[in-house]
């Protein structure tokens, strides 16, 4: 049978050779080298164990930090605290409130649509800061004022001509939706010439409290109604 | 080779690269375990609560807008910025409102100042060129479409993006690069990459965030902060695995479609009245 080395190139015989030389010097001689030796080989395998239970480790870890991992990260997404509680949370102890909401036309809107967002404020009542007590008339504007694209049909006010457009809530109650209506008074003259000729501050009869100079047509949208004797029938 | 330098054969090399291998891993290990008592991470690498017992398989969520109630106000914008942290830039929107107005001549003009979050001017941007001769205007509610079909999914590259079984498009912004192919890739415009400095709840600038469906309110039961903030009924969210649900009913009309079907995308937001050049 012919020597497998026979085979080998010259050059890797030559290596076997001197790697073989180079072995003949660590191969012990005193059965206290042979114990030396196993105790070295044992060192080294455990060695070689820990460093690789370490590796692993850190290939795990990492693993589970960027790997793909869907399942984890929907219940991560899941995790997240809600900062709006929902409808029906703010019922239990703001019933006057909620209550004229409830048969206004304002009934389809969240409390929190103009509050803003009250997760924390009802779970817990001592945080009592709202972020809006006092709705803005730029809140009411926001859905009412007239503008191009709200669906026909839908209540708006031209912002420009609509009395006192920056007081909102002096005449409306943003819960109930009530509009408190200027009184109805019958005027004694006929054929009269623009509101403002009598009513303004240096004319026949002052203007009432809260009321500015304006253009008949801002009068009128409140004040005129019916054929029976009022200012726009007069007229 | 230059004779004062130390022999630097090959082997040595390798012999020095082996004896590294298992120095690494200690290493790790060592700064895992020094690092694990106070590593805030650490903790995240425990099971998290269940916020109820949610099972993704049972649920098939949809969304419906009706662009013939959008009134333009843009409180769902603002809730879906408050709800989500959603970073402030006006480009950054998980939800946005649009104005589309179709002049009598059939030109449109879109706008949709800061995605509407303060409501809408009365007259259009474009106000010059469409003006009296407005033929229709409306208001479309936008948001991710959730698509069956996504095709963020299909081009992110390190899959950091994926769907869940409800039906819900989510990214892991662990995963994400931040490379932005799926903001390109998205037919809706739907994702932006969180502006440097700003962070999301996870804490992750540099990422790309879009709508969850408001995926921690709908497993708790709740709907989406801008389905409940809207004052008329403009978005509605239900369960189309539930027979009991109202959402049935509107899928039912004759007038439901979808934005840009030709993408094949399949979205899971249907839209009522909406006109055939939205997109």
């Amino acid at each position: 049978m012919k020597r497998p080395s026979a085979s080998l190139p010259p050059r890797l015989r030559q290596t076997r050779g001197a790697v073989a030389t180079r072995l003949e010097r660590f191969r012990p001689r005193t059965p206290r080298g042979y114990a030396l030796a196993a105790a070295g080989s044992l060192a080294m395998i455990a060695v070689l164990a820990i460093g690789s239970f370490a590796a692993a480790f850190a290939a795990v870890t990492f693993y589970e930090e960027y790997g793909f991992r869907p399942e984890a990260d929907a219940r991560e997404w899941a995790a997240h605290e809600p900062a709006y509680a929902g409808q029906g949370s703010c019922r239990s102890c703001h019933a006057a409130e909620t209550g004229r909401q409830l048969t206004s036309q304002h009934r389809t809107i969240s409390c929190e649509s103009c509050h803003g967002p009250l997760a924390a404020h009802a779970s817990d009542r001592a945080i009592a800061q709202l972020p809006l007590e006092a709705p803005s008339a730029g809140m009411c504007a926001r859905c009412h004022a007239a503008t191009t694209g709200r669906p026909v049909g839908f209540p708006q006010v031209d912002l420009s001509t609509h009395y006192r457009s920056g007081e909102c809530r002096a005449c409306h109650d943003a819960h109930s939706t009530a509009v408190v209506r200027p009184p109805v008074v019958v005027h004694p003259q006929v054929k009269l010439p623009a509101c403002t000729v009598c009513h303004k501050p240096e004319g026949l009869k002052e203007l009432p409290t809260g009321h500015e100079e304006a253009d008949d047509a801002i009068c009128l949208g409140c004040h005129a109604a019916g054929a029976d004797g009022l200012h726009g029938a007069s007229r | 080779m230059n004779p004062t330098m130390p022999p630097c054969s090959r082997r040595t090399v390798l012999k020095a690269g082996l004896l590294a291998l298992p120095a690494l891993g200690a290493g790790r290990l060592l700064s895992a375990w020094l690092a694990s008592p106070v590593d805030p991470t650490a903790q995240a690498a425990e099971p998290l609560p269940e916020p109820l017992a949610y099972d993704p398989a049972t649920h098939d969520w949809v969304f419906v807008c009706d662009a013939t109630r959008c009134i333009g106000c843009g409180l769902c914008v603002e809730a879906c910025k408050q709800e989500n942290d959603v970073p402030l830039e006006p480009e950054c929107n998980r939800t946005w409102v649009e104005r589309h107005t179709i002049a009598e001549d059939g030109s449109v003009v879109v706008d949709s100042p800061h995605g509407g979050i303060d409501g809408f001017p009365p007259a259009t941007a474009a106000d010059g060129d469409v003006g009296e001769r407005v033929h229709e205007a409306y208001f479309v509610p936008r948001l991710c479409m959730q698509c069956d079909d996504p095709p963020c999914v299909s081009v992110c590259p390190v899959s950091a993006t994926y769907k869940t079984e409800d039906g819900v498009v989510l990214v892991d912004p662990a995963r994400c690069i931040g490379c932005g192919y799926c903001v390109v890739a998205c037919p809706y415009g739907a994702r932006y990459i969180v502006p440097a400095g700003d962070e999301l709840p996870g804490g992750y600038p540099g990422v790309a965030d879009k709508c969850t469906f408001c995926y921690h309110r709908t497993t708790r039961g709740l709907t989406p902060a801008c389905v409940g903030v809207c004052p008329v009924g403009a978005r509605e969210f239900g369960d189309r695995a539930d027979p009991g649900a109202a959402v049935h009913a509107l899928l039912e009309d004759p007038r439901v479609r979808v934005m840009r079907p030709e993408q094949g995308t399949e979205p899971r937001v249907y839209y009522l009245g909406l006109e055939g050049e939205v997109s």
